[in-house]
């Protein structure tokens, strides 16, 4: 495993406000993830999608922020993304969310609530290098029609 | 709030290292987005009206010291065993999708009454008004939501403290050798348990905040209660 290191996000006190800012307090509003490489909506959930590499991991991690439009709560399945690893030379391989503690389980956002989750993907069978992945944002909202809804992000150095 | 007050929290006893799942030290998966329990928290402050019962039972008696004797005095309620009352209710607790467990506190003053006879042995005799009052209960109830409009039932359990602090005739006091009268307490307590059905209705008025109204019958003494405030709750409104 790589060296951890620190994170501006992990500052308690920028943490606190990043979490005051994007919390409770002040509602989600359509439109507010436009800064993401991908935005895609499923059902009352948007998704937005962004990969990079992260010093403390070994694969690539995406950044999945979302946003409830609606007044009232909705599931999200994290665990149900679906994760193709590729290049450009055409290799590609199925990835699997890293998570030893077993962490990654259905949960609910509340209404008008907003977050985000870094997840790291890593291919099921050896791939390099790893430029982009796909991923079917279909099953994050169980209520939400079920339809394979791929979006492709670039992993960013 | 309680969610940066918990991040910040943390930040004290627990250093964090990654956002990444399965690399961090302090958080866990959801905690940036997902409802957790302590949401459905809810802190309720209100205004108070009440028209208590008081026991027509109730009676003190003590030393009442002058300047050059001593004798006793004996404080018992004259008239309006019912007397009205206003003060300020606040309550924390679960407020969840159906259920409430909380705990409230008020205290109040009376408004003019309750007529207060305190005689002494002598026979000297003077009348008074006024007192206050201090709640303590548990509070469990259940309430269905039809869109912004919250109906529910609720069981409060605690005890109520009426206090009252008469004077005592001119060139007495209830201390020895007292130079100042207001040091000293002859005063007359009303103590008891209140059991409180109530029926509450509460209209969103914004996505977290609730107005509130709360009307309740004490079953043990008669008393009557109405609240008005407003709720503060940490889990958004969760429309239909």
């Amino acid at each position: 495993m790589a060296a951890v290191t620190r994170d501006a996000h992990d500052r308690p006190v920028r943490r606190a406000v990043l979490v005051l800012a994007s919390g409770c307090l002040v509602p989600y509003t359509p439109g507010a993830l436009s800064a993401h490489d991908a935005v895609t909506s499923v059902g009352c959930l948007d998704v937005g999608l962004a990969a990079m590499r992260r010093a403390e991991t070994s694969g690539p991690v995406v950044e999945i922020s979302l946003g409830n439009r609606c007044e009232h709560h909705v599931d999200v399945d994290l665990g149900a993304l679906q994760v193709v690893a590729g290049n450009n030379g055409g290799a590609t391989a199925a990835a699997r969310a890293y998570d030893p503690d077993h962490e990654i389980e259905a949960r609910t956002i509340a209404a008008r609530e907003s977050g985000d989750e870094y997840i790291e993907y890593l291919p099921v069978t050896p791939l390099a290098p790893i430029e982009w992945l796909d991923v079917d944002v279909a099953g994050v909202a169980p209520d939400a029609a079920r339809r394979e809804h791929w979006v492709r992000v670039q992993v960013k150095p | 709030m309680l969610r940066a007050g918990i991040a910040l929290g943390s930040g004290h006893t627990c250093h964090e290292v990654s956002p990444v799942v399965g690399y961090r030290h302090c958080g866990h998966f959801g905690s940036r987005w997902a409802h957790s329990w302590w949401q459905d928290i809810a802190f309720e402050p209100g205004l108070e009206l009440d028209r208590l019962a008081l026991s027509p039972s109730d009676a003190a008696s003590g030393t009442a010291y002058g300047a050059t004797s001593t004798t006793d005095y004996h404080l018992r309620l004259g008239s309006d065993l019912h007397p009205l009352a206003f003060g300020l209710r606040i309550r924390v607790g679960y407020h969840g999708a159906w259920l409430t467990l909380g705990v409230e506190y008020a205290f109040g003053i009376l408004a003019g009454a309750p007529e207060i006879v305190t005689t002494l042995d002598t026979g000297q005799t003077q009348t008074s008004t006024g007192g206050n009052f201090i709640d303590g209960a548990g509070v469990i109830g259940v309430h269905h939501r039809w869109n912004r409009i919250t109906l529910g039932g609720e069981l409060s359990v605690g005890s109520r403290v009426v206090y009252m602090q008469p004077p005592l005739p001119a060139g007495f006091s209830s201390c020895p050798m007292a130079t100042g009268a207001s040091a000293c307490a002859n005063e007359l307590d009303d103590e008891h348990v209140m059991i409180v059905p109530a029926a509450r209705l509460e209209v969103w008025v914004d996505r977290q905040i609730t107005l509130t109204v709360t009307a309740g019958y004490d079953v043990v003494r008669g008393a009557e209660m109405l609240t008005v405030g407003f709720g503060g709750h940490g889990e958004p409104y969760d429309g239909d």
